[in-house]
């Protein structure tokens, strides 16, 4: 723990927002001293060793020159090392408005969104809140629908460094946005993005994680709706050695929506974890979730979901899908789809699976003169494609539908 | 002198009454001497003694377990009287069985009397802390089926009790086994020699009389290759307005190709409307499938006890083995369940069928909360999971919580949950057709059921369905 001390008081120096942050910063790093590293079995990490968290990495900012993935007919905006570079960015369509995180931290501590849930990824909010060195604040006007997507691209870092940023998302009233967020970063990137989706608005909000292969993430998502709010969040996960995303949504006004999906690609050694939380706080709210896992090599890939319906989320409707598939003998592959329900005028269910590719279909296709390899990456792909085309951007969805092939190819075999 | 008491008898519960017969009870409070007092008392031999006290000192270092979704007030454990005997207790001939006994066990419909051929169980009946009455034990035996107290086994058959008494549940499994292993007083022993179909139904009643003991009963089942048994379970206790705590184990071993069913029918006192009273069910099962093409069964319907905590579990070890549970709970007022089962899959194409189905009314809360595990050699092995919630009320709670585990890409594991409440077209499709509320919520409840209790014998599900029916009363309308 002194680890992160130690780091914090050299690193100083160099921290946005100079003495006017530094309490706040103090504080928190206190708060995740007391809190300590989660001991083996804590119930919200049983399933997510954290042997490669126990050092402290250093907090100052890395110089990059890597070449910096771009999203075709999109709106890019890029970070280095969490520190938005104009010179890289695109220019943003009427009634969006980012602005870099920095620009507020000599102010006070980043502000959440009121209601906003709390942190699954606890304690490491600590440590980002600690650390918080970039990020943005995206905000949509009231009643604009932005065609263009937004794509908040990551890169930067390096291994044995660290990266602790922040993404504030608002959608005002009736606004219509697509936010991406593209991580291609080394070292531990350590990232809170916090949505805030007001009445009747509709956000897509898609994750495409393919950092670098050594790379450490850890995603605290926390998202808040309010009435009759829509929000359709994708998680495509590819890269780190390990990735933590734990998303936390709160259904706060009545006839929210909330569709949650995710595909999870391992190879080698690779850990996906994706926990969740979703609250039915408000009646008449619909939430689905429905995550795949293809998981080769010795990855492990983990899905842990708790639906909570409270007194007050009557005439829910929820749903939990998790199908995973092993590709080797010696991957391994956790579901936990949990429900707590204080009501009774709900519906909800849930399901998991977990098997291996079907040896009928494979032969169907073998029969036809394709030969086994393709016939595997087909068959793979195809469980991927169910989720990515839930993304409803087009651009979007063929970048997420491009490194999902080059991953089946590299591999399955 | 002693007369069992109509107690004016909540409708609710109708197991309710208490019997007064003298009773030889230890002092509250637990310590190794209270342990190597109950060992003496009942003349056990020396490694059973140091079994407890091992127990006992792994105990200590134990703590109460928390994560279940379970509120409930802490347990004393130096208030409880961990020793409860009935003063006449050696009995030659059912004859001797103190009258009052036998007409509390009559009053439960217990078919003690060996006359009754009818009814055809095999009964050991289980009255605080000891076991009372065996019946047909001749007849079983003639076939070489063991069927007796635990504690005559230790002295009959030590060799084998010493084998497999704490093989499946370690002494240090658990904070409640550890306590159970430490001060148990009795329970039942059950062995199947190879090839032998046991001729009928073995089935324990267990009752609770005495006011503030705990119970701690033990049963060991051992199934030889080739073998099969049925085994059923009961349970009662008199409406008391303190919590008792029940601690139990059961432990299964089941050798090649041998079957064990193991169906409960659990109706400890749930307490009063207003949530006072009512038994701690906090109870240890588990199954071992020790050999090639075993197979262990549990069929449980849950509609007593304040507070449950039950897990029945199975190993599956040998190759082709199957575990299955069937588990229907009921729970209304303020009753509160934390109960689901384990399936550890260690043997080659080992298969497991989990259906749980639970319902909530009133105020209560009701968890399932499972685990499928597959081990990297268990390749070819298969789960399904079946796990649905009935909720009847806005005040009651319904959760699930299962974990699936798999470690090796040559198997298959699904799991389906739904929660919903009765549909009011279905209500409303029966009352159209003149059934009354209450009716058609029995008949719709009963539905829900029926995957479970088609897998009980058939007295057992009479029993259960009426049961179902009390435990509901007064949740609809």
């Amino acid at each position: 723990m002194s680890d992160w001390r130690a780091t914090f008081v050299a690193n100083q120096e160099t921290f946005v927002g100079g003495a006017h942050a530094l309490a706040w910063r103090e504080d928190a790093l206190a708060a995740f001293e007391d809190a300590g590293m989660p001991r083996p079995k804590a119930h919200a990490w049983k399933h997510t060793p954290l042997k490669a968290l126990k050092t402290a990495f250093n907090a100052a900012p890395v110089a990059y020159s890597g070449t910096t993935p771009r999203i075709e007919g999109a709106v890019n905006i890029v970070l280095v090392g969490g520190v938005v570079d104009p010179s890289q960015s695109d220019a943003l369509p009427e009634g969006v408005t980012v602005t870099s995180l920095q620009a507020n931290l000599s102010m006070g501590a980043p502000a959440l969104p009121t209601d906003a849930p709390a942190t699954l990824n606890a304690p490491f909010d600590t440590l980002n809140k600690a650390f918080v060195n970039g990020g943005t604040v995206v905000t949509v006007a009231k009643n604009s629908t932005i065609e263009a997507p937004i794509v908040l691209v990551h890169v930067g870092g390096a291994t044995g460094h660290a990266v602790h940023v922040q993404n504030h998302i608002r959608l005002e009233r009736s606004a219509k946005a697509t936010i991406v967020e593209l991580w291609a970063m080394d070292g531990l990137a350590n990232a809170l993005t916090t949505t805030d989706t007001a009445d009747n608005a509709e956000l897509h909000h898609i994750v495409l994680q393919n950092n670098g292969p050594e790379a450490l993430f850890l995603a605290d998502h926390r998202h808040v709706l309010g009435r009759n709010a829509r929000v359709f969040g994708t998680s495509v996960a590819l890269g780190s050695l390990l990735a933590r995303v734990g998303v936390h949504t709160r259904l706060n006004g009545e006839g929210a929506e909330c569709d949650l999906s995710g595909v999870y690609l391992g190879h080698g050694s690779q850990h996906h974890d994706h926990t969740l939380r979703m609250e039915h706080k408000a009646p008449n709210c619909t939430s689905n979730q429905r995550f795949r896992g293809i998981l080769g090599g010795k990855s492990r890939g983990v899905f842990s979901s708790l639906l909570v319906v409270t007194e007050t989320g009557v005439k829910a409707d929820g749903t939990q899908d998790n199908r995973n598939v092993l590709l080797s003998e010696t991957a391994r592959a956790n579901s936990e789809p949990m429900l707590e329900i204080y009501t009774d005028d709900v519906k909800a269910a849930h399901g998991s699976a977990i098997g291996k590719l079907d040896d009928e279909a494979l032969f169907y296709m073998r029969a036809r003169g394709i030969d086994a390899s393709t016939a595997r990456r087909m068959l793979t792909g195809g469980i991927a494609r169910e989720i990515i085309a839930d993304i409803a951007d087009e651009a979007i969805r063929t970048h997420a539908e491009t490194l999902v092939e080059a991953w089946l190819l590299e591999s399955v075999a | 002198m002693s007369q069992v008491q109509d107690l004016p008898i909540d409708q609710d519960y109708k197991y309710g009454f208490e019997t007064d017969v003298e009773q030889d009870i230890m002092p509250p409070g637990l310590d190794e001497d209270v342990i190597r007092n109950i060992s003496a008392k009942k003349g056990e031999p020396e490694w059973l003694t140091e079994y407890r006290l091992a127990a006992y000192a792994a105990w200590l270092e134990m703590t109460e377990p928390h994560w279940a979704h379970l509120k409930y007030t802490p347990i004393d454990y130096k208030a409880i009287s961990y020793f409860a005997v009935p003063k006449r207790v050696v009995l030659d001939s059912l004859d001797d069985l103190d009258p009052e006994i036998k007409a509390t066990f009559d009053k439960l419909g217990i078919p003690l009397d060996e006359q009754k051929m009818l009814a055809g169980v095999a009964v050991d009946a289980v009255f605080d802390s000891v076991s009372v009455a065996t019946t047909f034990r001749a007849k079983l035996l003639e076939q070489g089926v063991i069927f007796m107290s635990i504690s005559e086994a230790v002295h009959e058959y030590p060799e084998m009790v010493k084998k497999y008494l704490g093989s499946v549940i370690p002494v240090r499994d658990n904070f409640f086994a550890a306590l159970n292993a430490a001060v148990f007083t009795d329970g039942t022993f059950v062995y199947i020699p190879p090839g032998t179909r046991c001729p009928m139904e073995l089935s324990t009643y267990f009752r609770i009389n005495a006011r503030g003991t705990g119970q701690f009963e033990r049963t060991l089942i051992i199934a030889d290759k080739g073998s099969y048994v049925s085994y059923l379970e009961g349970c009662t206790a008199p409406m008391r307005d303190e919590n008792q705590l029940h601690a139990a184990c059961v432990e299964l071993v089941a050798l090649e190709d041998a079957v064990i069913k193991y169906s409960t029918v659990q109706n400890w006192y749930p307490g009063n409307k207003d949530g006072v009273g009512g038994i701690y069910n906090f109870v240890t099962k588990r199954g071992k499938c020790l050999g090639n093409r075993s197979k262990i069964s549990w069929t449980q319907v849950e509609t007593g006890s304040a507070v449950t905590w039950k897990y029945p579990s199975c190993l599956l070890i040998g190759d082709d083995s199957v575990g299955e549970f069937y588990s229907v709970a009921v729970t209304n007022n303020h009753q509160q369940a934390d109960t689901g089962t384990k399936m550890i899959h260690l043997g080659k194409n080992t298969k497991s069928t989990i259906v749980s189905k639970g319902i909530s009314a009133g105020k209560s809360t009701q968890s399932y909360r499972g685990l499928v595990q597959i081990n990297p050699k268990a390749t070819g092995a298969r789960n399904h999971t079946q796990c649905d919630s009935l909720l009847i009320g806005d005040l009651c709670g319904a959760h699930t919580f299962p974990t699936v585990d798999v470690r090796n890409n040559d198997s298959q594991v699904e799991h389906e949950a739904t929660t919903s409440s009765i549909g009011e077209d279905q209500l409303f499709y029966c009352r159209q057709r003149g059934l009354s509320e209450e009716d058609a919520v029995a008949l719709i409840v009963n539905g829900f059921c029926k995957d479970v209790f088609r897998e009980l014998p058939m007295e057992f599900a009479i029993e259960a369905t009426k049961l179902l029916a009390v435990t509901l009363e007064g949740a609809v309308g």
